[in-house]
């Protein structure tokens, strides 16, 4: 019957009118008189009433004009929305919301009550025009709106893309067929790789089939794509009504809502997320009288910020309240019978956090019917990671806890590690996986070693369980063979543990298909799921949590973590190269300060002097070694195996000679607390109980090479003070020497209050705030000083991570005066020095009346 | 029942399932087993881009397990909504197309136990019994 199929295009247009419809309506709550919001809903209401009068579905056109009516009087400034108002309007949303999503039943609802309550407002207007009524002016279909509102029906805009709607089955089906292209793609490659030569034109053709397969899979796979705004909209709904609830004032802020996801894992974010935000509004943020005793605003701020990170996708949930209290966990564990005193004594604090997510372990005080049952963080933390995502708790005491998710752009295509272990081939997800071992007998520094009836591997001074794969799926019994020859470990991450996983044969990295698994394997749980393979054969996708839950591994302390100072502050994260120079120390360096790491033979290492040189592309690169410069100790090795690592965004390309690649891996760091005073070092920190120098690139630069970077002439006196907004301590050191390396004197903000309230104590001279924080803070804070008459003529520079960040109408707008790079600091000095002479000219009185504008 | 039945040979028995449930027949299904698996599972077929899980039908029906034999033939049901994953079945060889008429059918006798209630009915055909195969057993065993 076509009217069904009409039927559901109107449902699914109204349910996408009715979530702009409420989005409107709690942005009027919140106060916002953009006229734009009232056109919008208005538009919204008016859609779905006229499409429910097509379709005869009276209760729903009455209601939707009775409101309709409502935002005809506002639009005309009749009266003003108040708060009672607007409830009543989102009450009646949700009654129009749930007669569209069972239209059949929908004109069996009274809605006189919800209808009454709406009219209230009006005074002496009757407005709730009787059905029949309402048919008569909608029997034409989709025209004949009430008078007032023709024009403003007409307005809508046009669909700036021309867009259709396909079935996602459709899509599922076209997501299929262009996988089995691929795997023809490749099976006519190597047939016809031979004839190439012999056949004319035959590789043109190939290539071409090549190229356009895997574009085609591209597009199919960024047709399921969906902006996380479709979960982020129902956020601020809940929050303003969690809010009265709760009696707390709580704003919401949101970044990043138009980072796309594939649609399914969309759909299996909404119950994760809605859970953490109500957790962060129940337990996170406290009341406001406690509030204010703690000296914090009486507002407490939930964030919730999606953020591309190369090739997946991180949503952090955070809030500033109280942060979890870690002992407050300890105390539940042990009352449950999940661990003992002694064990959770000697548990560092994130071990101890994350029971938080242990089913059955509620950290809230008392029960409220929100949160606090105790179900629900284990559930976010299970379907986080049935989509190949993870989660991670920072907390700090008094200032709020972050709930990180990290998340694969797409379920349906994943880059895998393909092992094989017993002639059987598996994929495992990279996401899983923190890095691959090859264990040979008779190694100090990795070995496996018994430990009561399991086997655990030495690795880097920590121990860590590992299993053979061949033993968890009964392939073979007890394979761990010490004396063995070689062993092939992968390290997995599950969860916050770490596990080695021992394969037989390591084969190549391979993008794959995800198909989800056959319920007949519900009981097996080492896999996640199913892909077919290049040679068309089916390969089981390993899940790391569930091997480690059927191998029954037991965990070990890594105590070494307790050396880490605690954290202050919530930093981001960062991708580091963790490399060896010829003595023992490790030293690491950020991955956005690295060009590329290219691995030389150190026969290709040219004298001149006292200076030594590779040829690279053509051209003499000089290179240093690090160890002569850094307080290392410097070993004769005669390795033959080296690397160099070719610096980003330096004058003069200078590479630095090491020896060996540790790992390169996304980590917090946290400095431990002593201050190095060492020049060429920022700092040291903790990676996996290893210490790890961190190289301050361009210091080192300028020491090994004064020719090219020589120091600035010396100024007597401080050019000026220079407030830093940054919320990472590695940046924040680091834009904090190039500062005083040019003699300004800088002051730390980790975040936009502080900063501000620095403005308000000290005369500054010019502002750097992290582009990171830009939305919505930072853009708030350059606003903010535009807007005080003693501040806005002071430089506001935003410092992007990222080359390529350019100025854009959106950070002209807000007010910042140009864009730096972080890691540039030749440049960035440049512009400070730029713009503090531009205002002072102005100062000087030319166009002081330009400043205005 | 009554309609079409496609029969084939398992252990030397003949038996039979509807035409209407099955999808299509392979000779040589290119299968991988899987390890860690339920033991009546043969393994994972790749049907043109779709997961096909096969059965061990012998196992099912309870025939000994015959050493040194691998079967590559196998019948695939067809999906449906209740049951979206698609199955199939190893038998030894599929031998033809039958019509068949109620009155030939009748309730599986007891000696028929040891087939796990996966026989629906027998039909006495004029030289031999052919056994009808009730798909839902395979679906309730994974």
């Amino acid at each position: 019957m076509q009217n069904q199929e009409f039927l559901k295009d109107f449902i699914e247009e109204a349910v996408s009118h009715l979530d702009s419809l409420e989005m409107g309506l709690v942005q009027m709550g919140e106060g916002s008189e953009d006229p734009e919001i009232l056109n919008t809903i208005f538009r919204a209401v008016h859609s779905i009433k006229g499409t429910a009068g097509f379709f005869a579905l009276k209760n729903i056109v009455a209601l939707a004009h009775a409101m309709e009516n409502i935002f005809g009087e506002l639009k005309k400034s009749v009266f003003v929305a108040d708060q009672s108002l607007i409830d009543r309007l989102l009450a009646a949303t949700d009654i129009l919301r749930a007669m569209i999503m069972d239209v059949e039943t929908s004109d069996g609802l009274d809605i006189s009550d919800v209808l009454a309550q709406l009219s209230e407002q009006q005074g002496e207007r009757e407005i709730a025009v009787p059905p029949q009524a309402a048919r008569d002016d909608e029997s034409a279909g989709l025209e004949g709106p009430p008078a007032p509102s023709e024009e403003e029906a007409k307005k809508q805009p046009e669909n700036p893309k021309d867009t259709i709607r396909v079935p996602v089955s459709l899509l599922n089906d076209l997501l299929n067929l262009v996988g089995e292209m691929v795997l023809g793609r490749n099976q006519l490659l190597r047939t016809l790789r031979s004839y190439r030569k012999a056949v004319p034109g035959l590789s043109a053709v190939l290539q071409n089939i090549d190229g356009t397969t895997s574009e085609l899979q591209d597009k199919i796979m960024q047709a399921r794509m969906q902006p996380v705004s479709k979960v982020f909209d129902k956020f601020p709904r809940m929050i303003r009504e969690l809010s009265k609830e709760l009696g707390k004032d709580i704003d919401l802020q949101m970044e990043g809502t138009g980072v796309e996801l594939d649609k399914s894992l969309i759909e299996a974010l909404a119950d994760p997320l809605n859970h953490l935000i109500r957790n962060a509004a129940d337990h996170g943020i406290e009341r406001p009288d406690e509030r204010e005793r703690a000296g914090k605003p009486k507002t407490g701020t939930i964030s919730l910020k999606a953020s591309h990170v190369g090739d997946h996708v991180t949503i952090d949930v955070a809030d500033d309240g109280a942060g979890i209290r870690v002992d407050k966990i300890a105390d539940k564990a042990v009352q449950q019978g999940l661990l003992s005193r002694m064990e959770a004594a000697e548990l560092s604090e994130s071990e101890l956090l994350n029971y938080v997510f242990h089913p059955g372990l509620s950290s809230a005080e008392k029960v409220t019917n929100i949160s606090g049952r105790g179900i629900g963080m284990d559930v976010v933390k299970t379907n986080i990671e049935k989509i190949g995502g993870a989660v991670e708790i920072r907390t700090a005491q008094g200032k709020g806890t972050v709930f990180h998710l990290t998340l694969p752009l797409t379920l349906a295509i994943i880059p895998s590690l393909i092992v094989e272990t017993g002639g059987y081939k598996f994929a495992l997800p990279q996401v899983n996986l923190q890095e691959m071992l090859r264990i040979k007998p008779n190694n100090p520094d990795k070995r496996f070693e018994r430990l009561k009836n399991s086997w655990v591997l030495r690795l880097r001074g920590k121990l860590i369980p590992v299993v053979q794969l061949a033993d968890v799926l009964g392939i073979r019994e007890d394979s761990f063979d010490p004396e063995d020859k070689v062993s092939h470990v992968l390290v997995l991450k599950s969860g916050t543990k770490r596990y080695g996983l021992a394969v037989d044969v390591i084969h190549d990295r391979e993008e794959i298909l995800v198909k989800s698994l056959p319920r007949f394997f519900n009981r097996s749980a080492c896999y996640s799921g199913v892909t077919i393979m290049g040679d068309g054969k089916t390969a089981l996708i390993l899940d790391p949590e569930g091997i480690a839950g059927k191998a029954n591994l037991r965990f070990y302390e890594e105590t070494e973590q307790t050396a880490v100072q605690k954290a202050e502050s919530m930093d981001e994260r960062q991708n580091l190269l963790l490399f060896g120079c010829s003595g023992p120390e490790t030293l690491g360096i950020d991955l956005s300060f690295v060009v590329r790491v290219e691995k030389i033979d150190a026969s290709q290492i040219e004298k001149v002097g006292d200076k030594e040189f590779i040829q690279f592309r053509g051209d003499a690169l000089r290179i240093i070694r690090p160890e002569q410069y850094l307080p290392l100790r410097r070993v004769q090795t005669d390795v033959q195996n080296l690397y160099v690592i070719i610096p980003k965004l330096v004058k003069h390309p200078i590479g630095l000679l090491i020896e060996k690649i540790h790992d390169t891996l996304v980590t917090d760091v946290r400095y431990t607390g002593e201050e190095v005073k060492a020049k060429g070092l920022i700092g040291q920190t903790i990676i996996g109980g290893t210490l790890v120098q961190l190289v301050h690139i361009y210091e080192l630069l300028e020491m090994a090479a004064p020719e090219y970077y020589p120091p600035l002439p010396y100024a007597n006196k401080s050019k000026g003070t220079v407030l830093l907004v940054e919320d990472t301590p590695y940046f924040a050191r680091m834009v904090g020497n190039f500062l005083e390396s040019d003699y300004y004197e800088t002051l730390l903000a980790a975040n936009v209050k502080e900063a501000w309230s620095i403005l308000q104590e000290r005369p500054i001279d010019a502002v750097l705030c992290d582009a990171q924080m830009l939305h919505p803070h930072g853009a708030q804070l350059a606003k903010r000083i535009r807007a005080d008459a003693r501040l806005q003529a002071m430089p506001v520079i935003a410092l992007a991570s990222a080359a390529g960040s350019r100025m854009t109408q959106e950070t002209m707008e807000a007010g910042f005066d140009d864009v730096a790079l972080k890691l540039d600091k030749d440049r960035l000095l440049e512009t400070i020095r730029e713009l503090l002479r531009g205002r002072r000219e102005l100062h000087e009185g030319k166009g002081a009346d330009l400043l205005s504008m | 029942m009554k309609g079409r039945v496609l029969t084939f040979y398992l252990c030397d028995c003949l038996y039979g399932l509807d035409i209407s449930k099955v999808k299509e027949i392979s000779r040589h299904a290119d299968f991988t087993p899987v390890p860690d698996a339920p033991e009546h599972i043969a393994g994972l077929l790749n049907m043109r881009g779709k997961i096909v899980t096969l059965f061990d039908l012998a196992k099912l029906l309870g025939h000994p397990p015959a050493d040194g034999i691998r079967r590559t033939a196998c019948i695939i049901l067809k999906n449906t909504e209740d049951e979206p994953d698609y199955a199939g079945l190893l038998i030894d060889r599929p031998d033809s197309v039958i019509d068949i008429e109620e009155a030939f059918c009748e309730r599986p006798q007891d000696h028929l136990e040891n087939h796990s209630g996966c026989i629906r009915e027998v039909v006495k055909l004029k030289d031999r019994l052919l056994m009808i195969i009730d798909p839902g057993c395979i679906y309730q065993a994974g």
